[in-house]
């Protein structure tokens, strides 16, 4: 298995990196073409792109889990995120992509820091980015170095490969580089997540006895998992976040400005919205194909410590090849997301730190200190992921937690008709994540998002109306 | 020059603030297609609802959430269309 894993990995590696060097190819001289591709991305790249950025390592390893545990609920969170995305995309998203080409902007801090006229303001979200982004991208490193010590390869060596590959692929060439490689990397994971479900559902269930009526035995004795099993606190808390995550995590925000022209964008839409369900309904099946399969086992205790560790069993009992091509899968989601995060936070603190403070900055320095960003923030990331706080779930979603202040401002931003005074939104960032902090304080980071804080209110609603008040006070 | 760019820059602006003032117009409406779409993937949080759903078929709750899904994504197609048309009619 090991053997199997390692050639596909590194034919996985080799691929993605030949496809990064190719991609320079489109690459253009300055700024603009190495953060935002210079507007000139095509239809299907940017779908792509959006969707393996959107769909990390959390939906083959914390989704599926999740949905062993606590049942078809994880689908609802999983498919209202979908709907808020493609209904933001469609109304506020073709605003910043407009307005993104007229203005120029290459970050998402350009967008804020021009539409609130205040430099304070790009230099505060650029920290929170920073701040933020660090525990989801380690989530992703994280997931990798789980795969890698269920086949026995050891966490570290998991962990420190993932790292590499993203910087590689982040430096090479910029935007154009990692959408390449994302679309690379999300064809990977689409037909290898469709060749789990074939094999789990024609395959492994019928060979352990489990038709139809088992299967649904099993998914109902005790506890109803076909039923809603959450509380609302954790409902609303989990997916709340989720709902503006398509204006608050600079990674997609920054996506919205790449497409070419209006077909391209129409086009990133649609497809993304196809790629989306199908990839979310796959999950959700497998995590509820695992739950049938160790129901049959008798084995579901042995998991309810550590439900992230149970697709990596259940796929160990895969062809080794299949498995191994499924496991690299999860390695290309996670590496997709981390690539995109790395190069939209050094593309914001490159912007806000220097190209806005010196008087006339070269591009070539721009790009050189982005570089060096992209490389700090994964070291970090890697010392994160081995320390293995929380799980990858949480983590990605309690990151959302602290971005989704920006959601209101941003909001504000584009449709307030009247002046907008700069000290609004960094009063509203303030408060915001004051009750995020809090929050984490009283509850810790893996509960952030679903204890019951006052009102039995769980805190994304506390963060949300923070943080909105003071942009609707007169 | 001066002139032709001007123009170019003018033009630019314009085309920019028809589509503001058309997309602010049908705002109210868009929020409240939004709000609707979204607050129905919450319906299940309310116990009876989802029993119901699921005493009716096992699999009817996840069954209802993509329906709404796939409404919500036809919306945003169709929202998609008029506002990108928007500036080139």
């Amino acid at each position: 298995m090991i053997v199997e894993f390692i050639a596909i990995l590194v034919l996985f590696f080799v691929g993605g990196s030949i496809i990064a060097v190719y991609s320079r190819r489109f690459l253009g001289a300055g700024s603009r073409e190495f953060f935002v591709g210079g507007y000139r991305v095509g239809g299907f790249l940017s779908a792509m792109t959006y969707a393996a950025t959107t769909y990390s390592a959390f939906m083959m390893i914390g989704l599926a889990g999740l949905t062993f545990a606590t049942g078809i609920t994880a689908l609802g969170f999983e498919l209202a995120y979908l709907a808020s995305t493609i209904l933001l995309l469609s109304t506020v998203g073709v605003f910043m992509w407009r307005m993104a080409r007229e203005r120029r902007w290459i970050s998402p801090t350009d967008m804020l820091t021009e539409l609130y006229s205040s430099k304070v303001l790009g230099v505060v979200i650029a920290v929170l980015y920073l701040f933020a982004l660090v525990p989801y991208t380690s989530a992703q490193l994280k997931g990798i170095g789980e795969i890698f010590a269920s086949l026995g390869i050891g966490f570290e060596v998991g962990v420190i490969f993932a790292a590499f590959a993203t910087a590689l692929w982040t430096i090479v060439a910029g935007l154009w580089s990692v959408a390449s490689t994302d679309a690379y990397q999300g064809i990977w994971m689409l037909v290898s997540s469709l060749a789990a479900i074939l094999w789990l559902y024609l395959f492994l269930l019928p060979s352990n006895g489990i038709n139809y009526t088992k299967f649904v035995e099993y998914l109902t004795k005790g506890q109803n998992l076909l039923t809603f099993t959450w509380s609302p606190q954790m409902f609303i808390g989990m997916t709340l976040p989720w709902l503006f995550f398509a204006l608050t995590n600079p990674q997609v925000v920054q996506r919205l400005y790449i497409p070419r022209d209006e077909k391209a964008f129409r086009r990133m839409t649609k497809y993304f919205s196809i790629y989306g369900f199908t990839y979310t309904l796959i999950c959700v099946m497998l995590g509820l194909g695992y739950r049938a399969y160790i129901s049959g086992l008798g084995m579901v205790q042995q998991f309810a410590s550590n439900r992230d560790a149970v697709a990596p069993f259940v796929l160990s009992k895969a062809h080794a090849i299949l498995a191994a091509i499924v496991f690299t899968s999860i390695i290309a989601a996670a590496i997709s997301t981390a690539d995109s995060i790395v190069l939209s936070v050094a593309s914001a603190i490159s912007r806000e730190f220097y190209e806005k403070v010196v008087a006339s900055p070269k591009e070539r320095i721009s790009i050189a200190i982005s570089n060096s960003v992209t490389i700090v923030m994964l070291i970090i990331a890697v010392m994160f992921a081995i320390a293995k706080v929380g799980y990858v779930v949480e983590l990605s979603v309690a990151s959302s937690a602290y971005l989704l202040p920006l959601a209101p401002i941003t909001l504000v931003a584009l449709f307030k008709k009247q002046r907008k005074r700069c000290w609004e939104p960094i009063i509203s960032l303030v408060l915001g994540e004051a009750v995020a902090a809090y929050a984490t304080l009283c509850y810790g980071p893996a509960k952030v998002l679903t204890a019951p804080m006052a009102l039995s209110m769980p805190a994304p609603v506390w963060i949300l109306i923070a943080s909105v008040m003071p942009l609707i006070l007169p | 020059m001066f002139k032709k760019a001007f123009k170019v820059l003018y033009s630019g602006f314009s085309l920019n603030k028809r589509f503001m003032v058309k997309t602010l117009q049908r705002g109210a409406k868009y929020v409240l297609l939004y709000l609707a779409s979204i607050s129905l993937f919450f319906a299940p949080m309310y116990k009876p609802f989802s029993d119901e759903l699921t005493s009716l078929h096992s699999f009817l709750l996840a069954i209802y959430w993509c329906i709404l899904t796939i409404i919500s994504i036809a919306i945003g197609l169709k929202v998609l269309d008029k506002m990108l048309g928007g500036v080139d009619k």
